[in-house]
């Protein structure tokens, strides 16, 4: 399942939402979600989240957005889907602890 | 027989990771048990498969135990052994396993009836996410929005100018008065300086609030998200990097944090090209230009040039994008990706109302933090003369050192269709921020000569007259809220009359176009729209691109702005529009 994931990414030639790579594997959304978290984890995928509001002064590098009224972070950024993809570089171990 | 097999008999449920695993996972199992420290510890089978995925912390904890080295080293053997066999890591392996015993599981045994299958968002993502119907769809939301905030924050808007400019100011001079202070530099300052700068900005406050709103909407709804995944697919069929698309959207909040949004992408040459083409999405600054031209030269038609102005923003970053794609930033292989969409939902009032005050409040405190100071020097450059014969804040505008200054660099703009001291003005000092440039304006349109004497009243008089249209402009904009489908309730009505400030803006671009003055401020509007941003943003495209990629963006950015306004005067001339 996971093999058939990455193999998608290779394959696909424009952006995918997660309902569409469900149909095209065949497998429950709830569970791809599951697989992707295990790849992210295992250093095979890339998860970024482009709608994490930044610090404010880390943004605006000490010009503190002239004034801006956000202390706790740029107001101005959205909700942004997060988006997965493939990993350059592969880490080379896990590091789950649970027993 | 194997535990495997065993575990069958018993009927227990056991994930069956392939002959080679199972067999590698028996013999551990068997060495385990040949060390009842270990085994006693742990179930045996669980450690064999834990040691397989390399889980260093159960490595850690077996080095402490009699027989764990030989364990883990037994283990090593097997994960060399099975990555020859498999090519790949053993944990992947066992993982991938894993889930397809869990997949086949749900599908033997989750059956879904057909009115579960497909839930609401899947229908609605089928539409709003289409690869045909996407696209438009994104720009009829564009276009409700900028119709919306257009036509709903009309009468709030003349009401806050017709408080700033009336009311406002008659109190300041008033109190000058009383100090003794009539006729000074100070009370110049205040208000030819701090009134008519901070006050003509203050006044789209209504603007940004109906913008942010319906942004917010969007937003929470969750089709903001859906946006930036149908215009990622037109950029992937550009050439461009999909995810360049997520920077883009936040610019039109703020050019600023859009900058900061380029580090989502891991590839340099897609971060900096994506980095240069962010400030040409139209950020909120910028709005309060737009209004207050559209609204002078097209005031039936305001919210749609407006929306033409933004969409005209996309175009252009999408070319600009595409020439650099194939020059500069030439040879970068796509990298593909997955998106992760959120559920649309019915956005509640207090979640649209904390966003919205956010953000109105952050350009409200601009107004009085950037734009008070660039106000305050714009009018010291206006009240110092360059002729003799005037003294300091005694000068006609005309005269004084900013229109000297300004005058330089207008004639550069005259083949747009603006080449007066005072629009050239206005878009030097918009390098500190965009809503400087309606503050400028103010400053710079020697207003005072058009303004009628106003009648005298008392202070209360003025606060229940300030109160009388506050509720008139309420009233008004709900009134409005039908405009935003066409149907004009106002109609038969007299029209808002135009404040001092569009008369002048008006004439002026009359008079520098040669009576073309409607797409003079077309050409002016692009202009703002395409050439930098702010000075914040220029930092953060420093820290962001560096020096070198700065430059270019700034300078590329005059050249862009130049060369497109110029298409749109000359270019109008010439097939007589305007």
């Amino acid at each position: 399942m996971l093999r058939e994931i990455l193999s998608e990414f290779d394959r696909v030639d424009a952006p995918l939402d997660l309902d569409e790579l469900s149909d095209r594997l065949n497998i429950q959304k709830s569970a791809l979600q599951g697989m992707l978290s295990t790849l992210v984890r295992q250093g095979k995928l890339v998860k970024e989240d482009a709608g994490g509001a930044p610090a404010q002064g880390e943004v605006c590098s000490g010009f503190q957005c002239m004034g801006c009224a956000s202390a706790s972070g740029c107001p101005f950024i959205g909700k942004m889907p997060s988006s997965y993809s493939k990993a350059k570089t592969q880490s080379p171990h896990g590091s789950r602890t649970q027993r | 027989m194997t535990i495997h097999d065993n575990a069958y008999r018993r009927g227990t449920f056991l994930v069956d990771y392939g002959r080679e695993i199972e067999e590698e996972i028996v013999q551990l199992q068997e060495k385990v048990e040949a060390y009842p420290e270990i085994a006693e510890s742990y179930n045996t089978r669980w450690l064999a498969i834990k040691l397989l995925e390399e889980d260093q912390a159960i490595r850690e904890n077996l080095s402490d135990l009699d027989g764990g080295p030989q364990v883990v080293e037994m283990a090593d053997q097997s994960i060399n052994h099975l990555r020859e066999v498999y090519g790949d890591d053993v944990e992947t392996i066992i993982a991938d396993r894993r889930y397809g015993w869990i997949n086949g599981l749900v599908n033997q045994v989750v059956h879904k009836s057909d009115d579960n299958k497909i839930s609401v968002t899947d229908k609605l993502d089928r539409v709003l996410t289409s690869r045909i119907f996407g696209i438009p769809i994104f720009l009829f939301m564009m276009w409700v929005v900028f119709k919306a905030t257009t036509d709903l924050s009309a009468p709030l808007l003349d009401w806050i100018d017709g408080v700033i400019t009336g009311p406002i100011t008659n109190w300041v001079t008033a109190l000058m008065g009383w100090v003794g202070l009539t006729g000074t530099w100070f009370e110049s300052l205040m208000v030819d300086g701090v009134i008519a700068g901070v006050g003509g900005v203050l006044v789209f406050v209504p603007v940004m609030m109906f913008l942010y709103i319906a942004l917010a909407f969007l937003e929470d709804s969750g089709y903001m998200a859906r946006a930036a995944f149908v215009m990622d697919r037109l950029m992937h069929v550009l050439g461009l990097h999909g995810k360049s698309f997520l920077p883009m959207i936040v610019g039109f909040g703020c050019t600023v944090p859009a900058l900061m949004a380029t580090r989502t992408l891991d590839n340099e040459k897609d971060r900096i090209l994506t980095g240069l083409l962010v400030p040409f999405m139209s950020c909120g600054a910028r709005l309060p230009v737009y209004v207050l031209l559209a609204s002078i030269f097209f005031p039936h038609n305001s919210g749609m040039v407006v929306f033409w102005i933004y969409v005209l923003g996309i175009v252009i970053a999408f070319l600009i994008g595409l020439l650099l794609k194939n020059t500069l930033f030439k040879g970068k292989d796509q990298s593909p990706f997955v998106l992760e969409l959120p559920p649309y939902r019915v956005p509640t009032l207090k979640g649209i109302w904390f966003h919205t005050w956010e953000r109105t409040s952050a350009f409200v405190q601009k107004a009085w933090s950037l734009i008070l100071v660039t106000s305050i020097v714009i009018w010291l450059l206006l009240a110092l003369p360059v002729t003799g014969g005037n003294t300091f804040a005694d000068v006609p505008v005309a005269d004084s050192t900013f229109a000297s200054m300004s005058s330089m660099i207008a004639p550069t703009f005259k083949p747009l269709g603006f080449g007066e001291w005072e629009m050239s003005g206005s878009l030097v000092t918009g390098f500190v921020a965009k809503e400087v440039v309606v503050s400028t304006m103010m400053q710079v349109y020697d207003i005072e000569e058009l303004e009628e004497a106003a009648e005298t009243t008392t202070f209360f008089e003025d606060l229940g007259e300030i109160l009388t249209s506050f509720v008139g402009a309420v009233w008004d904009t709900i009134r409005s809220i039908p405009l935003i489908i066409g149907v004009d309730v106002f109609d038969g009505e007299d029209e808002a009359e135009s404040t001092a400030l569009m008369q002048a803006v008006e004439a002026s671009f009359n008079g520098s176009s040669g009576g073309h003055g409607a797409l003079a401020s077309v050409s002016y509007m692009a202009f703002v729209l395409l050439y930098t941003p702010c000075m914040v943003a220029i930092a953060a495209e420093r820290k962001e691109l560096g020096a070198k990629w700065t430059w270019f963006s700034v300078i590329g950015q005059l050249v862009v702005a130049w060369v497109v306004s110029f298409i749109i005067f000359q270019g109008g001339l010439l097939l007589g529009i305007g």
